[in-house]
């Protein structure tokens, strides 16, 4: 159990931390006030822890209006947190496609015991595509339990098999819908529509970034190709602009409009920044209060300095032979995935706040050959990630990021059949009444194995956690409370939780 | 949406969780702890009356009582206890655990702070009272809900109209009405009541025939859940009933307002509830206008002043960008000038009206309206991303309204209901104007849609979408969100749950979950009509079967001729789609509205009839809202037509409001209300209450005449001051609420853009019809296309939701979700990166180059000539001087380059350098420009 921040004003002292800390309002904001604006969130004395955070005093600012969002200057500079969060940075490893718990992380014998049974009817109205829907399917692959705390992992994960030490297993999640689209939605944002700020674009607007090099928020996309809605994985919604992902491609240049797209010497754009420069001066010097000059002035000189460290960022040069091996980099098929993780690795270690990745083609939707594609989903990703992590703890890193795994939702525990009905052929379907989740590094309990599912693995039974749940967890871990964060939006505090209850984790937490 | 079916036995678990990690329980923890145990087993049983009520006369009463009723929460009637609110029942006797009553008292949420708070002693009385079994003389607890046909209905709707309803009667089956099930269909009756077992109804469902598990995803719908089918099974046995009183109120609107317990009087004396004031301009001597006056009067209370006029140049830029969105030309700058200099007052109006009669205000104004209205190209939510092919029609009719200026009350009655003010239906020709108010009313639906597919289009999913409309109209139109009171009743201002569903019964004739139309035409399931119309005007129609006939006839002479197949093909490719009208129009027979308890689609509760938000009514000077169907025998329910009426009533305290500030917004960088999306209680308060007045009832006055709105604000000295911000203004008021100087302003996406191509001369003025296409380069850039190396205007690119043009997100064109009613502005370095490396902006910086050296030959005049086009203005000596410095070693430094490249020409030498170096130097130089702030912002 963690979080004592958090806990101990709660159930002690309710009254005196009241009266403490309501002395320390922000000017410009009478109790009265406060109060009609603390309504809303289920609490009034929550509201207090935050206070000092830049979150708030955005809101509180102005005296007789509330919040007006588009009426402030939004920057990247570093925020003070709610609480002390264990975590500086995020990597979230996304797993197109919906991973299969059943034959990964969450073995079940009744699989093997009612293997070929029907099961189809008592689920009918949970099955995507009914028509091609198969019997009781066990899975292909043999589970053995690993490590000092005995977490069960199936045979297609020989590398993270060696640090289940390190990770806490969520065996009890489960999604809002069983589509792709609106799944992807839900995780990254908690809407399952598009135009929501994702998960990355909340936690730099509150908690800005440590390098101002380098963009707050990466995304590490597949050069093959773009994952299911696109670039809206990454979006700011109706946040400013300024917290949306910046793709960093793993192809140079790593952003858009990075290097000229026209030829020039380097002398030449060197005199013509002078010149532009001198012009801005010009201009600057007639209107001396204007401070949103300078952070347009402040924005061409970050923009030449990230000329200069999004390229060295990602200049694999650097590394020794040692590590790229580690990450599986130079062979196949862990190439490509190796070198995002690796880019990743670099990125947290150089300050920067999240870091998400993707991979193309939905290589986890398994709709058929199972046994076949889902090995190869994990020979692509699994020594990258296993390096990824025994890389963060060599380097002293993994206790200062948090590193999530998981895709949109889990599958199911019939089989699918392919257009010829062959078993050997079979997959299994989108299911979003189970899936199963992972984090590692950042405060998290390394070992844990929380939740369960029935004994078919249909459904998440035992300690259930939603998506909300789950991104609540997240937010904890760096410090921020989920109610907190939040944006004025038509009369509306807009949250990443939105109006859903949400629990952190408590039991995977160090 | 909510995953209910496996969540409803960890109810407990969850409950305890939740004790155990909220603060806000904290409450309830100390009381289980020091009190709970005690009472709950030492104390004699409670008293109801003795002991209970005294309690919640003294708290709750007031809120909850015979007189209001707060979230439909009445504790002051034995009835009203055991019924419970606005989400169902509060106390499960016996489980204080499980009564929300308790709860929101433990957490302190109840009574709300201010309101008289319960002592410790007396909130561990009511808890020991449920806890007892929440004994009242008179109430049994266990008798449950009686299931009437409005229990029913709600499931029947759900699971089975989608086949057996409006569109499509498989088997002849209509499951809409007790009667049409008693009728049945081919089978036999549906039900024979108070004999579940011998009803077809319950016999299919139960063999789980029905539905069909092979239709499920293809026409979105879900099984019958367990539950569902026993409250089916109860209502047969217990001989079908039908809800008389709830079938009279069906459909009747709600016509008094002024008794309601849910909405107080004081809540209705909110300043933006009560009716538009009529106002006198204060008498201030020095003040030129009325709204000078207004702004003065602040002035002279908070010792400050007008700031001094801005110059010609900066006016003629300020007005321009204010109302075309694009810079002047140097030769309109010039005359504006001279005319300046003789007769200041004639030539700045005489520019205002030359700029209100231009074709470019409307794409200006137009697009501030489609960021109200979330216009979108493309339907969103899933990869497919469909496109809209007849949604430009909407952009057009917005863009020729405001060139038009159409009048504000006539434009939004269109919007809201244009396919009721004609019978387009029978009518023999469709004019221009039928069809505008049919295109019109796409407004309603612009929002992501992702219902043209199965496996998005269910009842959650088609909700979602109306919810969007219903936030669409209430944010753009009366400044308030309504849909926080979808799940419950708004917290801070005085919309009940109840009225959301009143608003949504509105529209439900139009957008009916339970009879969806698919919004694309692209494979609709079998039986299921889309959302388009085919009433273009007459002319349009003839003229497409005009065509379309003629390429008939071509290819049957090529097949007598007996042509190649290809010829034949190529011909048949020239064939035109079918022009079509994306729209909303009453459909009649709306399915009745129920209240979703907590949101959700699985539990509904009462039903509710159309009505507006009773906060705005039951005074003596409300607007009216009367629904009157077109005629006694048409199915149109006239519903919308209602509510257009309504919004634009000159009696309706918001409509007026809120576009005067909104134009207020868009002249002077701030609104007098600075919440534009928000003129409820948790929004700003107005900085000018008076002026807004005014100007809301100048605008009713002027016949809601928008270029009347900008005639009178730019006319006055407010607006034509100078930007420059001094150490006073710093001090006193950096945030300009008051007005004492101009704000500098940052061109806004789409200008900055149009400005682009202007100075490069690239802009091609064509305007309306289909969106120009975008194009997704390798390194995933989106870019427009152009035509003959010319690009139309922003508001003419195809805005597709998963491809927005790079340089406009960049620079703060939002996504709309639904719709965007303030954008944000940023500035970051992917701004920079955008304006200094994108390969298109520096080829029009050479196309800017370009024009300016085929014209001027000397140094000086190319600075001058540059200043010109991306200023409109003189540089000054000195600047001049620095120019011309700045290029030639531009030119210096270019021919040492080209020379070290590569052998050089004899003729040059360093001190004259190529004809290469002095363009390409030139370029450069007008780069920098584009670069800069000055072209950047607007004084």
């Amino acid at each position: 159990m963690s979080g004592p921040d958090f806990k101990r004003g709660d159930f002690e002292h309710s009254d005196s931390k009241h009266r403490e800390l309501s002395s320390m309002k922000p000017a410009g904001i009478s109790r009265r006030q406060l109060f009609q604006r603390t309504s809303d969130g289920l609490l009034g004395a929550a509201m207090y822890s935050l206070m000092g955070s830049a979150a708030w005093n955005a809101a509180a600012a102005g005296e007789d209006a509330a919040p007006q969002e588009s009426d402030r200057a939004f920057d990247l500079a570093p925020k003070p947190a709610h609480f002390p969060g264990r975590a500086k940075s995020v990597i979230q490893l996304f797993m197109n496609g919906g991973p299969s718990q059943m034959d990964l992380f969450d073995p079940k014998e009744e699989l093997e015991k009612n293997h070929g049974k029907s099961y189809f009817k008592k689920i009918a109205g949970e099955v995507e595509n009914p028509q091609s829907a198969g019997a009781i399917m066990r899975c292909p692959y043999k589970f053995a339990q690993h490590g000092e705390c005995g977490m069960w992992v199936s045979d297609v994960l020989p590398h993270l098999s060696n640090c289940v030490d390190d990770i806490a297993l969520i065996r009890s999640m489960h999604a809002p819908n069983l589509t792709h689209e609106p799944a992807l939605y839900k995780v990254h944002s908690g809407q399952m529509l598009p135009g929501f700020p994702t998960l990355g674009a909340w936690v730099t607007y509150a908690l800005g970034s440590e390098n101002q090099n380098l963009p707050a928020y990466v995304v590490l996309d597949d050069p093959r190709g773009l994952p299911i809605n696109r670039t809206q994985n990454w979006q700011a919604g109706f946040l400013p602009p300024l917290y949306q992902g910046t793709r960093f491609r793993t192809q140079d240049p790593p952003v858009f409009n990075l290097r000229r797209g026209f030829e020039e010497p380097n002398s030449i754009t060197e005199l013509e920044r002078e010149i532009r420069a001198s012009l801005d001066e010009q201009h600057r010097e007639k209107r001396p209060f204007e401070q949103r000059l300078d952070a347009r002035i402040a924005s061409y000189q970050l923009a030449a300095r990230m000329q200069l460290s999004a390229s060295e960022a990602l200049d694999l040069k650097q590394e020794t032979n040692e590590t790229l091996e580690l990450y599986g980099i130079g062979k196949e098929p862990t190439d490509s995935y190796g070198k995002r993780c690796l880019y990743a690795r670099r990125l947290v270690e150089r300050g920067v706040r999240f870091v998400q990745l993707f991979i193309d083609g939905q290589i986890f939707d398994t709709h058929t050959k199972l046994q076949v594609d889902l090995k190869k989903a994990c020979d692509r990703t699994d020594q990258p990630i296993a390096g990824l992590l025994k890389d963060l703890k060599q380097r002293g890193l993994l206790d200062s990021t948090l590193v999530v795994w998981g895709g949109e939702f889990g599958r199911l525990p019939i089989a699918q059949l392919p257009g010829d009905k062959s078993v050997a052929n079979a997959g299994r379907d989108h299911n979003k009444n189970a899936m199963v989740t992972w984090m590692a590094g950042g405060g998290v309990r390394g070992g844990t194995t929380f939740g369960g599912t029935d004994e078919l693995g249909m459904a998440a039974v035992e300690n259930r956690v939603s998506i909300e749940d789950w991104h609540a967890t997240i937010l904890h871990q760096l410090g921020l409370h989920h109610e907190n964060v939040f944006y004025p939006r038509n009369g509306l505090k807009e949250r990443l939780t939105g109006v859903a209850e949400a629990q952190v984790i408590k039991e995977i937490l160090v | 949406m909510k995953p209910v079916q496996y969540q409803s036995c960890f109810h407990g678990l969850l409950w305890f969780r939740r004790l155990l990690w909220f603060r806000f329980l904290l409450g309830a923890a100390i009381l289980l702890t020091m009190f709970g145990p005690v009472l709950a087993s030492g104390a004699d049983t409670l008293d109801f009356a003795k002991d209970i009520r005294p309690v919640l006369q003294e708290k709750c009463f007031r809120c909850h009582g015979n007189r209001v009723q707060k979230g439909e929460l009445n504790l002051q009637s034995l009835d009203g206890i055991l019924r419970g609110g606005e989400s169902g029942r509060i106390i499960s006797a016996g489980k204080p655990g499980e009564s929300d009553f308790i709860e929101k008292i433990a957490s302190g949420e109840m009574p709300p702070k201010g309101e008289g708070e319960l002592s410790e002693s007396e909130k561990a009385l009511l808890h020991s009272w449920v806890k007892q079994g929440a004994t009242i003389p008179g109430v049994d607890w266990k008798k449950g809900e009686a299931v009437t046909e409005h229990t029913v209905n709600p499931i029947l709707l759900l699971r089975c109209a989608t086949c057996h309803g409006r569109q499509i009667k498989r088997g002849d089956l209509d499951v809409r009405s007790v009667a049409s099930l008693l009728k049945g269909g081919k089978s036999g009756p549906a039900i024979v009541p108070g004999d579940p077992a011998a009803s077809l109804l319950l016999k299919r469902i139960v063999a789980e025939e029905m539905p069909p598990r092979s239709d499920l995803a293809k026409y979105s719908v879900k099984p019958m859940a367990a539950n569902e089918l026993e409250v089916l099974r109860q209502w047969i046995s217990a001989g079908a009933p039908e809800s008389a009183t709830a079938v009279a109120t069906k459909n009747e609107p709600i016509n008094s307002y002024k008794e309601d317990p849910l909405v107080t009087s004081e809540d209705r004396s909110f300043w933006s509830f009560r009716p538009v004031q009529s106002v006198t301009v204060p008498e201030i001597s020095s003040a030129d206008t009325a709204i000078d006056a207004f702004v003065a009067r602040r002035h002279n209370e908070l010792g400050l002043g007008f700031s001094t006029s801005a110059n010609a140049v900066q006016l003629i830029r300020r007005a321009h960008f204010d109302l075309l969105g694009l810079p002047p030309k140097p030769s309109d700058v010039r005359q504006f000038e001279l005319e300046f200099e003789r007769h200041p007052e004639l030539a700045w109006t005489n520019l205002i009206e030359r700029l209100l009669a231009s074709p470019r205000y409307g794409e200006r104004w137009g697009q501030y309206w489609l960021d109200l209205a979330g216009y979108s190209d493309s339907e969103g939510v899933q990869h497919a991303d469909p496109i809209r092919p007849h949604v430009y029609r909407y952009r057009d009719y917005v863009i020729r309204a405001f060139n038009d200026d159409k009048p504000y009350n006539r434009f939004l009655l269109e919007q809201l209901a244009g396919d009721e003010l004609t019978d387009y239906e029978n009518a023999e020709t469709i004019s221009s104007e039928v069809s505008a108010n049919l295109v019109a009313t796409a407004f309603l639906k612009l929002s992501p849609d992702g219902t043209f597919a199965g496996i998005t289009g269910f009842v959650p999913d088609r909700l979602e979408a109306i919810d969007d409309s219903l936030e669409v109209f209430s944010s753009a139109v009366i400044g308030l969100t309504v849909r926080c009171a979808r799940c419950h009743s708004h917290k801070f201002d005085p919309i009940p749950q109840r009225d959301y569903y009143r608003l949504k019964a509105v529209f439900k004739s139009a957008l009916d979950e339970h009879d969806w139309l698919h919004p694309v035409s692209q494979s609709p399931p079998a039986g299921i009509g889309i959302r388009q119309l085919p009433y273009v005007t007459t002319q349009e129609r003839e003229s497409w079967e005009r065509h379309n006939s003629e390429i008939d006839q071509q290819v049957a002479k090529l097949k007598e001729s007996k042509a190649a197949e290809d010829a034949i093909k190529k011909v048949e490719s020239q064939r035109r789609p079918q022009p079509l009208i994306r729209a909303l129009w009453d459909r009649g027979e709306p399915s009745p509205t129920y209240i979703l308890r907590r949101g959700s689609y699985l539990t509904p509760g009462r039903i509710v009839s159309p009505g507006v938000p009773s906060a705005l009514m039951g005074g003596d000077n409300s607007p009216a809202f009367k629904i009157e169907a077109p005629s006694a025998e048409s199915k149109k329910t006239g519903r919308r037509l209602a509510l257009a009426r309504w919004a634009i009533d000159p009696r309706n305290p918001l409509t007026a409001r809120v576009m005067a500030n909104r134009i207020w917004k868009h002249h002077f960088g701030r609104g007098l209300v600075s919440t534009l999306d928000d003129f409820g209680k948790a929004g700003a308060k107005p900085t000018h209450p008076e002026l807004l007045d005014w100007l809301a009832s100048e605008f009713v006055r002027s016949g809601w005449s928008v270029k009347q709105m900008h005639r009178l604000m730019m006319t006055s000295t407010a607006y034509r001051q100078s930007s420059k911000m001094t150490a006073e203004h710093r001090k006193l008021d950096s945030e300009n609420k008051w007005f004492a100087r101009m704000p500098l302003r940052k061109l806004d996406a789409e200008s900055l853009r149009d400005t682009l191509l202007t100075v490069a001369d690239r802009l091609s003025h064509t305007p309306f019809g289909p969106a120009d296409e975008v194009q997704v380069a390798a390194d995933g850039l989106i870019t427009s296309a152009n035509r003959d190396g010319a690009w139309r205007r922003s508001i003419y690119v195809l805005k597709r939701r998963t491809q927005p043009l790079t340089i406009l997100a960049s620079f703060d064109r939002p996504r709309m979700s639904p719709n965007c009613i303030s954008r944000p502005e940023s500035t970051v370095a992917t701004q920079a990166l955008h304006l200094m490396n994108n390969k298109t902006v520096y080829e029009l910086a050479e196309a800017f180059a370009a024009r300016v050296a085929t014209k001027e030959s000397s140094l000086n005049s190319k600075v001058r000539s540059v200043y010109r086009l991306a200023l409109s203005r003189q540089p000054t000596e000195m600047e001049e001087a620095i120019g011309v410095s700045q290029l030639s070693r531009l030119e210096k430094l270019w021919n040492k380059e080209l020379q070290s490249k590569k052998s050089q020409p004899a003729e040059a030498s360093p001190e004259s350098p190529s004809m290469e170096a002095t363009s390409r130097a030139l370029v450069n130089y007008c780069h920098a420009f584009i670069n800069s702030a000055a072209f950047l912002y607007v004084d």
